[in-house]
Protein backbone atom coordinates (compact mmCIF):
# COMPACT_ATOMS: atom_id res chain seq x y z
CA UNK A 1 0.00 0.00 0.00
CA UNK A 2 1.37 3.41 -0.95
CA UNK A 3 0.63 6.63 0.91
CA UNK A 4 2.18 10.05 0.16
CA UNK A 5 3.76 11.61 3.24
CA UNK A 6 1.97 14.92 2.55
CA UNK A 7 -1.41 13.14 2.79
CA UNK A 8 -0.49 11.72 6.17
CA UNK A 9 0.69 15.11 7.42
CA UNK A 10 -2.64 16.68 6.44
CA UNK A 11 -4.20 14.85 9.36
CA UNK A 12 -1.77 16.00 12.04
CA UNK A 13 -0.82 19.34 13.55
CA UNK A 14 2.78 18.18 13.60
CA UNK A 15 4.77 17.75 10.36
CA UNK A 16 6.33 14.31 10.21
CA UNK A 17 9.30 13.66 8.01
CA UNK A 18 9.27 10.54 5.86
CA UNK A 19 12.07 9.03 7.97
CA UNK A 20 10.14 9.64 11.21
CA UNK A 21 7.04 7.95 9.86
CA UNK A 22 8.95 5.05 8.36
CA UNK A 23 10.81 4.39 11.63
CA UNK A 24 7.68 4.80 13.74
CA UNK A 25 5.69 2.32 11.68
CA UNK A 26 8.50 -0.13 10.98
CA UNK A 27 9.49 -0.43 14.61
CA UNK A 28 5.90 -1.12 15.60
CA UNK A 29 5.61 -4.03 13.20
CA UNK A 30 4.30 -2.33 10.06
CA UNK A 31 7.15 -2.52 7.59
CA UNK A 32 7.42 0.62 5.50
CA UNK A 33 9.92 1.95 3.02
CA UNK A 34 10.36 5.41 1.53
CA UNK A 35 9.92 5.75 -2.21
CA UNK A 36 10.36 8.88 -4.25
CA UNK A 37 8.09 9.64 -7.18
CA UNK A 38 8.31 12.97 -9.06
CA UNK A 39 9.89 14.67 -6.04
CA UNK A 40 7.19 13.40 -3.71
CA UNK A 41 7.99 11.12 -0.80
CA UNK A 42 5.74 8.09 -0.62
CA UNK A 43 5.54 5.45 2.11
CA UNK A 44 5.35 1.93 0.73
CA UNK A 45 3.71 -0.05 3.50
CA UNK A 46 3.70 -3.86 3.54
CA UNK A 47 1.26 -5.24 6.06
CA UNK A 48 1.32 -8.56 7.83
CA UNK A 49 -1.96 -10.53 7.66
CA UNK A 50 -2.85 -9.73 11.28
CA UNK A 51 -3.15 -6.01 10.63
CA UNK A 52 -6.08 -5.71 8.25
CA UNK A 53 -7.21 -2.71 10.32
CA UNK A 54 -4.30 -0.74 8.84
CA UNK A 55 -5.21 -1.56 5.29
CA UNK A 56 -6.46 1.98 4.60
CA UNK A 57 -5.51 5.62 4.92
CA UNK A 58 -7.77 5.86 7.95
CA UNK A 59 -6.17 2.82 9.55
CA UNK A 60 -2.63 4.13 9.13
CA UNK A 61 -3.62 7.59 10.50
CA UNK A 62 -5.17 5.96 13.55
CA UNK A 63 -2.09 3.78 14.02
CA UNK A 64 0.29 6.76 13.88
CA UNK A 65 -1.98 8.69 16.23
CA UNK A 66 -1.91 5.82 18.71
CA UNK A 67 1.85 5.23 18.40
CA UNK A 68 2.92 8.85 18.77
CA UNK A 69 0.03 9.97 20.98
CA UNK A 70 -0.73 12.58 18.32
CA UNK A 71 -4.14 14.15 17.94
CA UNK A 72 -5.80 13.72 14.56
CA UNK A 73 -6.60 17.11 13.07
CA UNK A 74 -9.74 16.29 11.17
CA UNK A 75 -11.38 13.74 13.41
CA UNK A 76 -14.59 14.24 11.46
CA UNK A 77 -12.85 13.16 8.28
CA UNK A 78 -12.46 9.74 9.78
CA UNK A 79 -16.08 9.58 10.85
CA UNK A 80 -17.87 11.32 8.01
CA UNK A 81 -21.36 12.66 8.46
CA UNK A 82 -24.06 10.95 6.48
CA UNK A 83 -25.72 13.41 4.14
CA UNK A 84 -28.21 11.33 2.22
CA UNK A 85 -31.61 10.64 3.61
CA UNK A 86 -32.58 7.49 1.77
CA UNK A 87 -32.34 4.41 3.88
CA UNK A 88 -33.23 0.86 3.20
CA UNK A 89 -34.93 -1.29 5.73
CA UNK A 90 -33.17 -4.56 6.34
CA UNK A 91 -34.92 -7.33 8.09
CA UNK A 92 -32.98 -10.33 9.31
CA UNK A 93 -35.14 -13.30 8.52
CA UNK A 94 -32.75 -16.03 9.56
CA UNK A 95 -30.87 -15.39 12.78
CA UNK A 96 -28.92 -18.57 12.18
CA UNK A 97 -27.37 -17.44 8.87
CA UNK A 98 -26.84 -13.85 10.00
CA UNK A 99 -26.36 -13.80 13.74
CA UNK A 100 -25.22 -10.16 13.91
CA UNK A 101 -26.29 -7.19 11.81
CA UNK A 102 -25.35 -3.57 12.49
CA UNK A 103 -27.36 -0.85 10.86
CA UNK B 1 73.06 -47.50 -72.85
CA UNK B 2 75.64 -48.44 -70.26
CA UNK B 3 76.39 -44.74 -69.67
CA UNK B 4 72.70 -44.06 -69.21
CA UNK B 5 72.54 -46.72 -66.55
CA UNK B 6 75.54 -45.44 -64.61
CA UNK B 7 74.10 -41.90 -64.82
CA UNK B 8 70.89 -43.29 -63.43
CA UNK B 9 72.61 -45.00 -60.51
CA UNK B 10 74.83 -41.98 -59.82
CA UNK B 11 71.94 -39.50 -59.76
CA UNK B 12 69.89 -41.88 -57.58
CA UNK B 13 72.69 -42.25 -55.06
CA UNK B 14 73.28 -38.51 -55.04
CA UNK B 15 69.59 -37.78 -54.43
CA UNK B 16 69.47 -40.36 -51.67
CA UNK B 17 72.49 -38.84 -49.93
CA UNK B 18 71.07 -35.32 -50.19
CA UNK B 19 67.63 -36.35 -48.97
CA UNK B 20 66.88 -35.42 -45.37
CA UNK B 21 63.41 -36.71 -44.51
CA UNK B 22 61.71 -40.07 -44.72
CA UNK B 23 58.93 -38.57 -46.84
CA UNK B 24 61.37 -37.38 -49.49
CA UNK B 25 63.11 -40.73 -49.35
CA UNK B 26 59.83 -42.45 -50.13
CA UNK B 27 59.26 -40.24 -53.17
CA UNK B 28 62.78 -41.04 -54.39
CA UNK B 29 61.99 -44.74 -54.03
CA UNK B 30 58.83 -44.28 -56.11
CA UNK B 31 60.74 -42.23 -58.66
CA UNK B 32 63.31 -45.00 -59.32
CA UNK B 33 61.84 -48.27 -58.16
CA UNK B 34 58.08 -47.65 -58.26
CA UNK B 35 55.78 -49.18 -60.88
CA UNK B 36 56.46 -46.26 -63.19
CA UNK B 37 59.99 -45.66 -61.87
CA UNK B 38 62.98 -45.25 -64.15
CA UNK B 39 64.72 -48.49 -63.09
CA UNK B 40 61.52 -50.45 -63.57
CA UNK B 41 61.11 -48.82 -66.98
CA UNK B 42 64.66 -49.85 -67.88
CA UNK B 43 63.88 -53.45 -66.95
CA UNK B 44 60.74 -53.33 -69.06
CA UNK B 45 62.63 -51.98 -72.03
CA UNK B 46 64.96 -55.08 -72.01
CA UNK B 47 62.72 -56.68 -74.63
CA UNK B 48 63.69 -53.96 -77.09
CA UNK B 49 67.41 -54.77 -76.76
CA UNK B 50 69.39 -57.16 -78.87
CA UNK B 51 68.79 -60.65 -77.34
CA UNK B 52 72.57 -61.26 -77.12
CA UNK B 53 73.11 -58.23 -74.92
CA UNK B 54 70.10 -58.93 -72.76
CA UNK B 55 71.65 -61.08 -69.98
CA UNK B 56 74.54 -58.68 -69.34
CA UNK B 57 72.28 -55.67 -69.51
CA UNK B 58 69.66 -57.23 -67.25
CA UNK B 59 72.33 -58.16 -64.75
CA UNK B 60 73.60 -54.58 -64.73
CA UNK B 61 70.09 -53.15 -64.12
CA UNK B 62 69.46 -55.60 -61.29
CA UNK B 63 72.77 -54.63 -59.69
CA UNK B 64 71.75 -50.96 -59.86
CA UNK B 65 68.37 -51.84 -58.42
CA UNK B 66 69.92 -53.71 -55.49
CA UNK B 67 72.41 -50.89 -54.97
CA UNK B 68 69.64 -48.27 -54.84
CA UNK B 69 67.63 -50.46 -52.46
CA UNK B 70 70.60 -50.87 -50.14
CA UNK B 71 71.37 -47.15 -50.19
CA UNK B 72 67.71 -46.38 -49.56
CA UNK B 73 67.43 -48.60 -46.50
CA UNK B 74 70.80 -47.34 -45.18
CA UNK B 75 69.70 -43.74 -45.60
CA UNK B 76 66.27 -44.55 -44.15
CA UNK B 77 67.82 -45.97 -41.00
CA UNK B 78 70.07 -42.97 -40.52
CA UNK B 79 67.24 -40.47 -41.17
CA UNK B 80 64.98 -42.28 -38.69
CA UNK B 81 67.68 -42.23 -36.07
CA UNK B 82 68.18 -38.53 -36.71
CA UNK B 83 64.46 -37.86 -36.50
CA UNK B 84 64.15 -39.75 -33.23
CA UNK B 85 67.06 -37.81 -31.75
CA UNK B 86 65.50 -34.56 -32.92
CA UNK B 87 62.14 -35.56 -31.45
CA UNK B 88 63.72 -36.35 -28.12
CA UNK B 89 65.50 -33.05 -28.11
CA UNK B 90 62.42 -31.01 -29.08
CA UNK B 91 59.96 -32.73 -26.82
CA UNK B 92 62.21 -33.03 -23.85
CA UNK B 93 60.37 -32.86 -20.54
CA UNK B 94 61.66 -30.41 -17.99
CA UNK B 95 61.59 -32.65 -14.95
CA UNK B 96 62.15 -29.68 -12.66
CA UNK B 97 58.69 -28.25 -13.55
CA UNK B 98 56.01 -28.63 -10.88
CA UNK B 99 53.62 -31.53 -11.52
CA UNK B 100 50.11 -31.04 -12.87
CA UNK B 101 47.63 -31.05 -10.01
CA UNK B 102 44.39 -32.99 -10.42
CA UNK B 103 41.31 -30.76 -10.68
CA UNK B 104 39.71 -30.62 -7.29
CA UNK B 105 36.09 -29.55 -6.86
CA UNK B 106 34.80 -27.59 -3.93
CA UNK B 107 31.52 -26.93 -2.18
CA UNK B 108 28.86 -24.68 -3.66
CA UNK B 109 28.66 -21.37 -1.73
CA UNK B 110 25.13 -22.21 -0.54
CA UNK B 111 26.22 -25.60 0.80
CA UNK B 112 29.24 -23.97 2.38
CA UNK B 113 27.09 -21.38 4.17
CA UNK B 114 24.59 -24.05 5.20
CA UNK B 115 27.32 -26.17 6.78
CA UNK B 116 28.81 -23.13 8.51
CA UNK B 117 25.44 -22.29 10.08
CA UNK B 118 24.87 -25.93 11.06
CA UNK B 119 28.24 -26.04 12.74
CA UNK B 120 27.56 -22.93 14.82
CA UNK B 121 24.29 -24.36 16.14
CA UNK B 122 25.76 -27.82 16.50
CA UNK B 123 28.22 -26.24 18.93
CA UNK B 124 25.28 -24.82 20.90
CA UNK B 125 23.79 -28.29 21.41
CA UNK B 126 21.30 -28.38 18.55
CA UNK B 127 20.47 -31.61 16.71
CA UNK B 128 20.16 -31.52 12.92
CA UNK B 129 16.81 -32.83 11.65
CA UNK B 130 15.49 -33.47 8.15
CA UNK B 131 12.07 -33.73 6.57
CA UNK B 132 10.36 -34.39 3.23
CA UNK B 133 10.25 -31.70 0.54
CA UNK B 134 6.82 -32.86 -0.58
CA UNK B 135 4.69 -31.98 2.41
CA UNK B 136 1.07 -32.42 3.25
CA UNK B 137 -1.07 -29.42 3.82
CA UNK B 138 -1.49 -30.29 7.50
CA UNK B 139 2.21 -30.07 8.38
CA UNK B 140 2.93 -27.09 6.15
CA UNK B 141 -0.02 -24.96 7.25
CA UNK B 142 -2.70 -26.28 9.56
CA UNK B 143 -0.41 -27.58 12.32
CA UNK B 144 1.41 -24.24 12.26
CA UNK B 145 -1.73 -22.33 13.17
CA UNK B 146 -2.51 -21.39 9.56
CA UNK B 147 -6.00 -22.85 9.03
CA UNK B 148 -7.70 -23.09 5.64
CA UNK B 149 -9.11 -19.59 5.42
CA UNK B 150 -6.16 -17.83 7.09
CA UNK B 151 -4.86 -14.80 5.16
CA UNK B 152 -1.26 -15.82 5.96
CA UNK B 153 -1.57 -18.56 3.33
CA UNK B 154 -1.37 -15.73 0.82
CA UNK B 155 2.10 -14.79 2.17
CA UNK B 156 3.41 -18.03 0.66
CA UNK B 157 3.11 -18.54 -3.07
CA UNK B 158 2.65 -22.26 -2.83
CA UNK B 159 3.23 -24.96 -5.47
CA UNK B 160 0.31 -27.32 -4.97
CA UNK B 161 0.16 -30.87 -6.36
CA UNK B 162 -3.46 -31.28 -5.32
CA UNK B 163 -5.58 -30.12 -2.43
CA UNK B 164 -3.56 -32.27 -0.01
CA UNK B 165 0.07 -32.27 -1.14
CA UNK B 166 2.41 -29.39 -1.94
CA UNK B 167 6.08 -28.45 -2.07
CA UNK B 168 6.96 -27.14 1.37
CA UNK B 169 7.05 -23.35 1.52
CA UNK B 170 9.19 -23.25 4.64
CA UNK B 171 11.19 -25.64 6.82
CA UNK B 172 8.80 -25.17 9.74
CA UNK B 173 6.96 -28.47 9.07
CA UNK B 174 10.14 -30.19 10.26
CA UNK B 175 9.49 -28.59 13.69
CA UNK B 176 6.14 -30.34 13.85
CA UNK B 177 7.57 -33.64 12.61
CA UNK B 178 10.42 -33.66 15.11
CA UNK B 179 8.08 -32.80 18.00
CA UNK B 180 5.73 -35.59 16.85
CA UNK B 181 8.70 -37.97 16.76
CA UNK B 182 10.72 -37.04 19.83
CA UNK B 183 8.33 -35.02 21.98
CA UNK B 184 9.65 -32.32 24.31
CA UNK B 185 12.09 -31.02 25.49
CA UNK B 186 13.65 -30.54 22.08
CA UNK B 187 16.48 -28.53 20.52
CA UNK B 188 16.77 -28.93 16.73
CA UNK B 189 17.78 -27.12 13.62
CA UNK B 190 16.29 -28.14 10.29
CA UNK B 191 18.07 -27.12 7.09
CA UNK B 192 16.53 -27.74 3.69
CA UNK B 193 15.21 -26.66 0.33
CA UNK B 194 11.91 -24.79 0.17
CA UNK B 195 9.80 -23.73 -2.80
CA UNK B 196 7.77 -20.63 -3.60
CA UNK B 197 6.31 -19.26 -6.82
CA UNK B 198 8.49 -16.20 -7.03
CA UNK B 199 11.43 -15.21 -9.21
CA UNK B 200 13.31 -11.91 -9.36
CA UNK B 201 16.61 -10.36 -8.24
CA UNK B 202 16.04 -11.36 -4.59
CA UNK B 203 13.81 -14.44 -5.05
CA UNK B 204 14.24 -17.83 -6.68
CA UNK B 205 11.53 -20.51 -6.90
CA UNK B 206 13.73 -22.83 -4.84
CA UNK B 207 15.88 -21.63 -1.98
CA UNK B 208 17.29 -22.87 1.30
CA UNK B 209 16.15 -22.21 4.83
CA UNK B 210 17.37 -23.19 8.25
CA UNK B 211 14.82 -23.47 10.98
CA UNK B 212 15.61 -23.65 14.66
CA UNK B 213 13.35 -24.80 17.47
CA UNK B 214 13.83 -25.04 21.20
CA UNK B 215 11.10 -26.24 23.54
CA UNK B 216 11.81 -26.69 27.21
CA UNK B 217 10.71 -25.64 30.68
CA UNK B 218 11.09 -21.91 31.30
CA UNK B 219 12.31 -20.84 27.87
CA UNK B 220 11.75 -17.14 27.25
CA UNK B 221 12.51 -14.41 24.75
CA UNK B 222 15.88 -13.56 26.28
CA UNK B 223 17.12 -17.06 25.44
CA UNK B 224 16.13 -16.39 21.84
CA UNK B 225 17.89 -13.02 21.78
CA UNK B 226 20.99 -14.54 23.34
CA UNK B 227 21.36 -17.38 20.87
CA UNK B 228 20.70 -15.17 17.84
CA UNK B 229 23.17 -12.49 18.95
CA UNK B 230 25.76 -15.19 19.42
CA UNK B 231 24.95 -16.77 16.08
CA UNK B 232 25.10 -13.50 14.12
CA UNK B 233 28.41 -12.45 15.64
CA UNK B 234 29.92 -15.87 14.98
CA UNK B 235 28.60 -16.10 11.44
CA UNK B 236 29.68 -12.63 10.29
CA UNK B 237 32.94 -12.94 12.27
CA UNK B 238 32.57 -9.49 13.79
CA UNK B 239 30.47 -7.61 16.31
CA UNK B 240 27.36 -6.69 14.36
CA UNK B 241 24.65 -4.25 15.43
CA UNK B 242 21.41 -6.17 15.66
CA UNK B 243 17.85 -5.00 16.17
CA UNK B 244 14.69 -6.98 16.85
CA UNK B 245 11.67 -5.53 15.07
CA UNK B 246 8.12 -6.66 15.88
CA UNK B 247 6.49 -8.66 13.12
CA UNK B 248 3.91 -11.34 12.63
CA UNK B 249 4.03 -15.06 11.96
CA UNK B 250 0.99 -17.22 12.62
CA UNK B 251 3.04 -19.84 14.50
CA UNK B 252 4.87 -17.52 16.87
CA UNK B 253 3.67 -14.98 19.40
CA UNK B 254 5.27 -12.53 19.92
CA UNK B 255 7.09 -12.54 16.58
CA UNK B 256 10.07 -10.52 15.53
CA UNK B 257 12.27 -9.97 12.53
CA UNK B 258 15.96 -9.48 13.05
CA UNK B 259 17.89 -6.77 11.18
CA UNK B 260 21.61 -6.18 11.07
CA UNK B 261 23.27 -2.84 10.39
CA UNK B 262 25.11 -2.97 7.08
CA UNK B 263 28.34 -1.14 6.28
CA UNK B 264 26.43 1.69 4.57
CA UNK B 265 24.32 2.20 7.72
CA UNK B 266 21.17 0.48 6.50
CA UNK B 267 19.15 -2.10 8.41
CA UNK B 268 18.96 -5.37 6.52
CA UNK B 269 16.50 -8.06 7.46
CA UNK B 270 18.15 -11.43 7.93
CA UNK B 271 15.77 -13.69 9.83
CA UNK B 272 12.41 -14.13 11.47
CA UNK B 273 11.82 -15.53 14.92
CA UNK B 274 9.48 -15.61 17.90
CA UNK B 275 8.10 -17.57 20.82
CA UNK B 276 6.24 -20.65 19.61
CA UNK B 277 2.49 -19.97 19.57
CA UNK B 278 0.70 -21.94 22.31
CA UNK B 279 -1.78 -23.21 19.73
CA UNK B 280 0.99 -24.97 17.83
CA UNK B 281 2.06 -26.76 21.01
CA UNK B 282 -1.53 -27.55 22.00
CA UNK B 283 -2.11 -29.12 18.56
CA UNK B 284 0.66 -31.56 19.46
CA UNK B 285 -0.70 -32.22 22.94
CA UNK B 286 2.09 -30.39 24.76
CA UNK B 287 1.19 -28.75 28.06
CA UNK B 288 1.78 -25.04 27.52
CA UNK B 289 1.62 -24.39 31.28
CA UNK B 290 4.90 -26.28 31.65
CA UNK B 291 6.64 -25.95 28.29
CA UNK B 292 7.42 -22.94 26.18
CA UNK B 293 9.86 -22.40 23.38
CA UNK B 294 11.25 -20.29 20.61
CA UNK B 295 11.71 -20.77 16.91
CA UNK B 296 13.64 -18.95 14.23
CA UNK B 297 14.08 -19.30 10.50
CA UNK B 298 16.53 -17.82 8.06
CA UNK B 299 17.22 -17.80 4.34
CA UNK B 300 20.61 -19.35 3.62
CA UNK B 301 21.08 -17.56 0.25
CA UNK B 302 20.32 -14.23 1.89
CA UNK B 303 22.95 -14.81 4.58
CA UNK B 304 25.48 -15.91 1.95
CA UNK B 305 24.71 -12.79 -0.12
CA UNK B 306 25.31 -10.56 2.90
CA UNK B 307 28.45 -12.36 3.97
CA UNK B 308 30.08 -12.45 0.53
CA UNK B 309 28.54 -9.26 -0.93
CA UNK B 310 26.60 -10.94 -3.75
CA UNK B 311 24.05 -8.71 -5.48
CA UNK B 312 21.84 -11.14 -7.42
CA UNK B 313 20.47 -14.29 -5.78
CA UNK B 314 20.11 -15.96 -9.19
CA UNK B 315 23.90 -16.11 -9.64
CA UNK B 316 23.89 -19.05 -7.16
CA UNK B 317 21.97 -21.17 -9.68
CA UNK B 318 23.52 -20.14 -13.01
CA UNK B 319 26.46 -22.57 -12.59
CA UNK B 320 28.89 -19.95 -13.87
CA UNK B 321 32.33 -21.34 -13.02
CA UNK B 322 33.88 -17.85 -12.92
CA UNK B 323 31.46 -17.09 -10.08
CA UNK B 324 31.68 -20.42 -8.27
CA UNK B 325 35.48 -20.53 -8.37
CA UNK B 326 35.63 -17.44 -6.16
CA UNK B 327 34.53 -19.43 -3.14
Amino acid sequence: MKLPVTWINESFKKDYSADDLSDLLTLSGIESEIEKDKGEEILDISLTPNRADCFSYKGIIQEISALDNAKIKYEDLLNPEIHHKEFMNVEVQSKEDCPVFYD
Amino acid sequence: MGDNLSDLSNSAIQEINECSSSNDLESIRVKYLGKKGTVTAALKSLSEIDPRDRPAHGKRINEIKTLIQEKLSERKASIQKQEINQNIENKMIDVSLPGRVNFQGHRHPVTKTLLEIEEIFYGAGFVVEDGPEIEDEYHNFTALNIPHNHPARAMHDTFYFNSEYLLRTHTSPIQIRSMEKDGVPIRVIAPGKVYRRDSDITHTPMFHQIEGLVIDKGINFSHLKGILHQFINTFFEENTDVRFRPSYFPFTEPSAEVDILSKDNKWLEILGCGMVHPKVLENLGINTEIYSGYAFGMGVERLAMLKYGIKDIRSFYENDLNFLNQF
